[in-house]
């Protein structure tokens, strides 16, 4: 029956390069192809994964070596000109030797996971897909790490494992993960940002909007996102959404109207009036809210936010307030590392 | 002697008793030993709290040790801790499980500190590896055999 699937048309359908015509044609053969529907999801969930990189500017040095290269008279291939090709290629090649050397103890299917229908386990390799339905759960043991349980109607993608990292992406769903490692070794992606495992235990679930909700229950974790970063200790929740990344961490057991009041000022609806909430609220244990809203608050209501920090627990020695108010990233990790003892 | 030199002479003998008194061990959850912290694998393991000194003149200096205290079904059971050093020259240690899940366990931290010369203990009531920090008791003195016992038996 479906002898033309729509694979091939997919990431010029999510672009919207398609015309009416081939749409309307993709549309309908969509409603009726299961297979194709789960590959668009991949493309649309890949395409919300690429949003999540950052553009990186090469420094002035380079570009002004690139010209000064280009204008400089006569210049054209050499013989230390080809031995500086040869030279590049010996390095190449040990850099490739050295990256086979690093995985080659790699299995093509380093992921071993069971699934509760399923009486054994099985190995699957990265890229595969773990796709648990209504009523059916799985478990992904994590190498040597711990393990990850996966609820009803969640979709992940098994990542690349190597000495350095282990990661896994999720698309929508609930996964529960208990992890006894090193921090960084361990990472779950999702549209809305990447969770980095800083030694812990933690769920997380993922909407069909691409927006997911982190809770921790032991440890702690660190929502990441264009260079904008959660730190999340154990009985704390963030949200995260596609397009703004980790919203402001707070504690669970914190007062309701607190609660509230963070999610209005990360969905900007009326911050100014979820501000002050959030500083009358807030208790000696919330500092972790109020430190994280230091970096994201215009300066005038950074103060306000300061000084009810510092209500609880002063700056410690050799920080001060003008470092703090400036957001010297080193004064502040002081401070939060001083704060954390409260939370 | 004057009345302001004898006045002299109290403030300095009191302020190193007071300060004495000071003493004592904040605890706080993993995060508190810092983002930058070198951990080792099995440090990470169940570290389920950090423990440091507070007023005292030397914090490296400061000796805790620590043991968790059950009752798992009826039988009161101790288990000696190994608290590992995370930052030996601020004296802070971190504390993981090393008693068994079942039962109740109130662990209990002893510091002393060589000056002012001081010893402390704070008693931390566990639910499951996680410590209730609402019901923590954070004494100025070693605590009593009463106070440790009351703790456990609140628990249960």
């Amino acid at each position: 029956m479906f002898t033309r699937h729509v694979e091939r048309s997919l990431p010029r359908y999510c672009d919207g390069d398609l015309s009416a015509a081939e749409r309307q044609r993709v549309d309908a053969h969509l409603a009726a192809c299961a297979r194709c529907r789960s590959a668009l999801e991949e493309v649309q969930f890949s395409a919300k994964l690429l949003e999540q990189l950052s553009t990186v500017s090469a420094p002035p040095s380079v570009w002004n070596g690139i010209e000064s290269a280009l204008s400089a008279p006569g210049a054209r291939p050499s013989v230390a000109y080809g031995r500086r090709w040869a030279f590049a290629g010996v390095v190449a090649l040990a850099l490739i030797g050295g990256v086979y050397w690093l995985t080659r103890g790699t299995s093509s299917t380093p992921w071993e996971v069971a699934h509760a229908r399923e009486a054994s386990t099985r190995r699957m390799a990265a890229g595969e897909w773990v796709d648990t339905g209504g009523g059916s759960t799985a478990r992904i043991i994590v190498g040597q790490l711990g393990t990850v349980d996966v609820a009803p109607q969640t979709r992940v993608r098994l990542g690349r494992v190597s000495p350095s990292e282990y990661r896994l992406a999720l698309a929508r769903g609930t996964i529960s993960a208990e992890i006894n490692a090193p921090p960084r070794l361990f990472i779950v992606d999702t549209p809305a940002s990447a969770v980095v495992d800083l030694g812990c235990a933690y769920t997380v679930t993922v909407g069909d909007d691409g927006a997911g909700v982190l809770r921790m229950t032991k440890g702690w974790s660190s929502l990441e996102w264009k260079g904008r970063e959660s730190l999340v200790p154990a009985g704390a929740m963030c949200r995260t959404k596609p397009g703004t990344g980790p919203g402001t961490p707070y504690f669970e057991d914190a007062s309701v109207e607190l609660k509230r009041a963070v999610d209005d000022f990360d969905s900007g609806k009326d911050p100014a009036v979820a501000l002050d909430v959030i500083v009358r609220e807030s208790r000696v244990r919330d500092t972790l809210t109020l430190w994280h809203l230091l970096s994201r608050v215009d300066a005038p209501d950074r103060v306000r936010v300061y000084e009810r920090i510092a209500q609880f627990e002063p700056p410690p020695d050799r920080v001060s307030r003008e470092q703090i108010l400036s957001l010297d990233a080193d004064a502040l990790r002081r401070w939060r590392e001083e704060l954390a003892w409260k939370w | 002697m004057s009345s302001r030199l004898i006045a002299l002479l109290v403030i300095a003998m009191t302020v190193p008793a007071i300060a004495g008194t000071m003493f004592r061990l904040e605890i706080g959850p993993p995060v508190a030993a810092g983002t930058n912290t070198n951990l080792k694998k099995d440090f990470k393991k169940k570290v389920v709290l950090v423990v440091r000194p507070l007023v005292c003149d030397k914090p490296g200096a400061v000796h805790i040790t620590g043991t968790a205290e059950g009752l798992v079904n009826g039988v009161r059971q101790s288990v000696a801790l190994n608290l590992v050093p995370v930052d030996p020259a601020a004296g802070i240690y971190a504390v993981f499980q090393e008693w068994p899940d079942s039962g109740q366990w109130v662990l209990q931290l002893n510091g002393t500190c060589p000056s002012p010369k001081a010893a402390a203990s704070t008693l931390v009531p566990m639910k499951g590896n996680t410590f209730i920090r609402e019901k923590t008791q954070v004494l100025r003195e070693p605590a009593t055999r009463k106070q440790l016992e009351a703790a456990l038996k609140e628990l249960s």
